[in-house]
């Protein structure tokens, strides 16, 4: 390891980018910067959205509707980028929108990634029947038109967070189970784990304590590859009316709102697009990166 | 002559070979251990020889508890141990131990090595917290470790002293018998001898017996006080291994030693190359299954199995040449 001056700016870059690693490594050891500080100044923005917006996200002004944004002919510098057809603040729209996305990504990553993560880590230690059932159930989940059934469950159970969480959560789970579960089996075989046997420990302590922790890495590269799905099915589903109901702000809803006025008032549905773009591509680069720090087999996924 | 410490009594595993998931057909059995008895006394160890495939590692998972016999028993103290469930399974374990032969793959890489150390006394409720790090610290300094190296990793250690981090905790219950699969195989040859020492010392000590598992009869000879020669899941030769040394009897067996370079050169007299691959144990051969490959082979020897016999004290051979 070698030795880094703190008062050097050039030795500190050496650390995240060690001149010594071979050529063909370079690539992935470089830190994505970039998409670093584009999804932190969105997590930054859902946080302190109370802060930052400088309208209320709600409250509509009709007199200003349809303002472009600054740059355009007629924009304000009131309204940054444009108001919409009710006269609201776009910016801020897209502001607390950031918290809705980060909010359902959070909680459906939790419950769907933990219900994966359980699940596969079950089906490959124990094996036999209760594999194959589990498997089984994962395949069916596969076959099954999730949008489909989120339109279902919001038709149901009504819209709202909660469904949206539901909906996306029975999205994911099925895929998390079955990458840990092939993980499982391979560190089944391990001979850490018959020692452990052979010390003593019950089926569900080795889980826990040998097979868990072996997989975590794995689990947080399918988290981060898997926000992106994540935000965009939310944007989906809200986009067809099976989401967060308005007038709540989500960038899903925002561009269902602006589609039909693309001619004249583009910046409505643009906007908010760009940012599910720039979101979803850098939480994907970000997880690439990852991936190749802490799990390069998952390199086909 | 006291009680053995583990005796098995007329061991077999087969394994069923199928095909198809949901309408299973059973294909064969294949023959991994056929009517294997051996004992094992307090305090000695038994060298279990064979090449690749020949069964000597499935009979010492089954002793391990991993693998249930197809048929026969296995006794520790008396006790057989098929059906052990609970506290009574909990003590077994406590009594046989285990190392077995890849250090990288022996040790949880997410846990310290400490705490790998303790697994052993922490599932049994041994005693409080500080107490099993004072042992831990006694298990490490046995070994030849430092005690400050619980804290650490086992990516920070060496091939060699990740093993004796496996024999640390394998040691931690304070074992009757110790499985040695393959201990030194995976180690440079440099540290090998370090190794085996190391076991004989702490064997001296603690009065713990092994059974070692090994294809490599320099280690066996090192080791072992008695020696059983494995082919095809079958016992050939059994002996005290001085005894085994100083006159090599089977024609397998004589082929294991063939096949070491000795110090001098020459000195072997009737060296034997084997030929051809080992049969399949889906399929072996009738009789001796041996005959398809000995130099020796008689007609009698394809079709009347020779049964293990004693030739000399405490030496048997399964062998028609010697009737």
């Amino acid at each position: 390891m070698a030795v880094v001056d703190p008062s050097s700016r050039a030795s500190l870059w050496r650390l995240l980018w060690p001149a010594r690693v071979p050529a063909g490594f370079r690539r992935t050891a470089r830190v994505p910067w970039i998409p670093i500080v584009i999804i932190s100044a969105i997590v930054a923005m859902a946080v302190f959205a109370p802060l930052l917006a400088p309208h209320s996200p709600i409250d509509q002004t009709l007199r200003d509707k349809l303002l472009p944004p600054v740059w355009l002919d007629g924009g304000s510098p009131k309204y940054l980028l444009g108001t919409d057809a009710f006269g609201r603040d776009v910016l801020s729209r897209l502001i607390y929108g950031a918290r809705v996305s980060l909010i359902v990504a959070l909680l459906a990553l939790i419950a769907g990634g933990g219900i994966g993560l359980l699940v596969g880590i079950v089906a490959g230690y124990v094996g036999g029947a209760v594999d194959s059932l589990l498997m089984r159930l994962v395949d069916a989940a596969f076959t099954f038109p999730a949008i489909l059934f989120a339109l279902l469950l919001a038709v149901t159970m009504g819209q709202g967070l909660g469904t949206l969480v539901i909906a996306i959560s029975l999205l994911l789970w099925a895929s998390f189970a079955r990458v840990i579960r092939g993980e499982v089996l391979s560190l089944r075989q391990r001979d850490f784990v018959a020692l452990a046997k052979v010390r003593g420990c019950s089926a569900p302590r080795i889980m826990l304590t040998h097979i868990l922790p072996n997989v975590l890495n794995t689990f947080m590269v399918l988290v981060t590859l898997n926000i992106g799905v994540v935000i965009i099915a939310e944007a989906t589903l809200s986009f067809l009316g099976a989401g967060i109901p308005p007038p709540t702000p989500t960038w899903g809803l925002m561009i269902s709102e602006g589609r039909g006025r693309l001619t004249d008032a583009w910046w409505v549905a643009l906007i908010p697009g760009i940012a599910i773009t720039l979101m979803v591509l850098s939480v994907n680069l970000f997880g690439d990166w990852l991936r190749d720090r802490l799990d390069p087999r998952l390199r086909q996924l | 002559m006291n009680a053995p410490l583990l005796r098995v009594e007329n061991l077999r595993k087969h394994f069923a070979l199928t095909k198809g998931v949901l309408f299973t057909r059973t294909l064969g059995h294949i023959k991994a251990v056929d009517d294997v008895s051996f004992e094992i006394r307090a305090g000695e160890t038994l060298g279990l020889v064979g090449e690749s495939g020949c069964g000597k590692t499935t009979t010492s998972r089954m002793i391990l508890n991993l693998e249930e016999p197809t048929e026969g028993r296995i006794l520790l103290e008396g006790e057989p141990i098929s059906g052990l469930q609970g506290e009574a399974l909990a003590v077994y374990r406590a009594k046989v131990q285990a190392v077995f032969q890849d250090p990288w793959s022996s040790l949880n890489p997410r846990m310290k090595v400490g705490r790998t150390i303790a697994e052993a006394l922490i599932v049994n409720r041994w005693g409080d917290r500080a107490k099993i790090a004072a042992r831990v610290r006694e298990l490490l300094l046995q070994v030849g470790l430092r005690p400050e190296q619980a804290e650490q990793y086992p990516h920070e250690f060496s091939g060699g002293q990740r093993q004796r981090v496996a024999l640390a905790a394998a040691l931690a219950s304070r074992p009757r018998l110790i499985v040695l699969d393959e201990p030194v195989s995976a180690l440079d040859v440099s540290i090998r001898a370090q190794m085996m020492n190391l076991l004989k010392d702490i064997q001296a000590e603690d009065g713990v017996a092994y059974l070692l598992v090994a294809h490599d009869l320099a280690t066996v000879r090192h080791m072992a006080d008695y020696t059983v020669v494995m082919y095809l899941g079958r016992i050939v030769e059994q002996a005290p291994t001085a005894s085994l040394f100083a006159e090599v009897r089977h024609p397998y067996t004589k082929a294991l030693f063939s096949a070491v370079l000795m110090a001098e050169p020459g000195r072997q007299a009737d060296e034997i190359e084997l030929r051809g691959e080992v049969p399949s144990p889906l399929d072996p051969p009738a009789a001796c299954r041996f005959h398809t490959r000995c130099p020796y082979a008689m007609p009698q020897c394809a079709e009347v199995e020779p049964p293990l016999r004693e030739v000399s004290r405490g030496h048997a051979v399964a062998c028609h040449l010697f009737e």
